[in-house]
């Protein structure tokens, strides 16, 4: 019984091995995209329950999930999840957060982060306004403290398909 | 499909600042089925000070599935014209408010609490796009066929062409439903939903439409319908008739008496109580027994388009009176007086003639 537990454990850890980009690395970094569909459940209730984003049509709201683990052997720190408004959908405002993070936003692709108060967009005429929810091209989450070897940090948002 | 408009300035901080207004293409229907909607976060981070190399996640991924929607709505109710009048049009839109190019079979269906129908009731499409009906341009739909591929967020003209009966009387309605199908682009196959089968691989069908609130379809079927009423705008005319002995050849003031030589006046009232004009109102009468037309005696209101007169009890109407020494024709049968219109809503016109009793 222990050697098959053994055998197991080498067996994941040679699947594991198969994605190299993982493995060079101390964090491994998994993204999971699911949806909220609502239910009558056995008992007669109304139930949210969360599914795979399998069926999605414009209007339907996603929810990402990102999940870094320290699989190293050392502490990481600085430690920044960067995450793009994916093409097609639009940022559900006050949607991302994450324990013991800060999180910013950016309007330009990337290049520059702000809290949601302070950024600013060009509008149709040219003039600077403060922009919205749906001007956002990237959420980044800065970690409070440091990822500790076997820790787990997951942050989240929600997006709506155009 | 996204359009990136960069700009770049100064900021009072010092450091440029690049702004980017992502402008949305305003697209009711959404993103296009099919579309895989992809997302990858990286992490960054440091070892004891160092930076190390970023790490990209999977990619999770979804496909856009066929929002299938749309909308039938009604550009307006409809005269059905006169009794007997022909082609007449009820103008409705068909529109593809789903993501994806779609189909639609269109029916056309009697809606209930009207007065009447309408004979040979069809639907044309509107060939040439323009929003009238032709029917040497436009086509005739047939019934079970794919009205022709709809885009998303394109719609088409449908027109419900009838025939008012004869028998229908003015302010008689007429409602009609059309009903659109959804169909897979391109075939006659009426689209289906997807159930509860997911597949991120697949386009799946999701019925998204509401209810056109007939009794044709309801929300997510995949259906939506309209109605609209045709309304006859007839013409309506009261005829009102009287006589007064106007002078007896005996007394010099009235009252008169109805004895032999005595004129008598006959007056006839026409009114148009309906919603249309009447036009060529044609006002017959004949001279009644033992009296004889005064000859020059009619007068109309207005003035009538022709008086014509018959001395064979109408069959023809070419007859010239001629006066006698008592100033009539004893030859006269029948008068006749045409109005070119008489109006709706009330109008008038009005016959005055004299005979003599004999």
């Amino acid at each position: 019984m222990k050697r098959i537990t053994q055998f197991v454990a080498l067996l994941l850890s040679a699947m594991a091995g198969s994605f190299p980009a993982l493995a060079s690395s101390g964090i491994e970094l998994k993204a999971m995209v699911e949806k909220e569909i609502h239910i009558i459940n056995e008992k007669g209730e109304r139930e949210i329950q969360r599914v795979p984003a399998n069926k999605v049509i414009p209007g339907d709201e996603v929810i990402y999930t990102i999940m870094a683990t320290n699989v190293g052997d050392k502490v990481a720190d600085s430690v920044l999840i960067t995450d793009p408004i994916p093409d097609h959908t639009r940022y559900v405002a006050g949607t991302a957060s994450g324990s013991k993070t800060d999180i910013h936003f950016s309007v330009d692709g990337g290049k520059h982060y702000g809290l949601p108060g302070k950024l600013v967009v060009m509008d149709a005429n040219g003039k600077p306004r403060p922009a919205k929810a749906d001007d956002y091209t990237h959420i980044r989450w800065t970690l409070k403290q440091p990822l500790k070897p076997g820790d787990e940090a997951s942050v989240w948002f929600r997006a709506r398909l155009n | 499909m996204k359009c990136f408009n960069v700009k770049t300035f100064a900021a009072l901080g010092g450091g440029a600042i690049l702004i980017l207004t992502m402008l949305q293409p305003a697209v009711a229907a959404g993103t296009t089925s099919g579309v895989d909607v992809d997302n990858t976060a990286t992490i960054d981070y440091k070892v004891g000070g160092v930076d190390q190399t970023a790490v990209n996640s999977n990619l999770a991924t979804f496909k856009v599935d066929n929002k299938v929607d749309l909308t039938v709505t009604s550009n307006g109710n409809a005269s059905a014209g006169a009794p007997g009048s022909l082609d007449h049009v009820l103008s409705f839109t068909v529109t593809n408010t789903g993501n994806t190019t779609q189909g639609y079979v269109l029916s056309v269906v009697d809606a209930a609490g009207d007065t009447i129908n309408m004979d040979n009731v069809e639907i044309w499409l509107d060939a040439n796009g323009n929003g009238t009906f032709e029917s040497g341009t436009d086509t005739l739909y047939s019934a079970g066929a794919n009205a022709g591929d709809i885009l998303p967020d394109n719609d088409i003209t449908v027109f419900v062409v009838s025939d008012t009966p004869i028998s229908a009387s003015d302010g008689d309605t007429a409602s009609y439903t059309l009903v659109a199908t959804t169909l897979n682009a391109g075939t006659t196959t009426v689209t289906v939903a997807d159930g509860d089968g997911d597949d991120s691989t697949l386009v799946e069908v999701v019925f998204a439409d509401g209810d056109g609130s007939t009794t044709q379809e309801t929300t997510r079927d995949g259906k939506h319908s309209a109605t609209a009423t045709y309304t006859v705008a007839s013409a309506a005319l009261a005829v009102n008739k009287s006589s007064a002995v106007i002078a007896d050849g005996v007394n010099v003031v009235a009252p008169f008496y109805a004895i032999p030589g005595a004129t008598v006046e006959y007056t006839i009232g026409i009114t148009n109580n309906g919603g249309t004009a009447a036009t060529d109102v044609v006002v017959s009468d004949p001279i009644p027994a033992n009296t004889s037309f005064v000859v020059g005696s009619i007068s109309s209101t207005p003035a009538a388009t022709a008086v014509q007169y018959s001395n064979d009890s109408g069959t023809t109407w070419t007859y010239t009176p001629v006066a006698d020494g008592n100033g009539v024709d004893t030859a006269v049968t029948d008068v006749r007086a045409t109005f070119l219109s008489v109006a709706s809503g009330g109008g008038t016109a009005e016959v005055k003639f004299q005979v003599k009793i004999n």
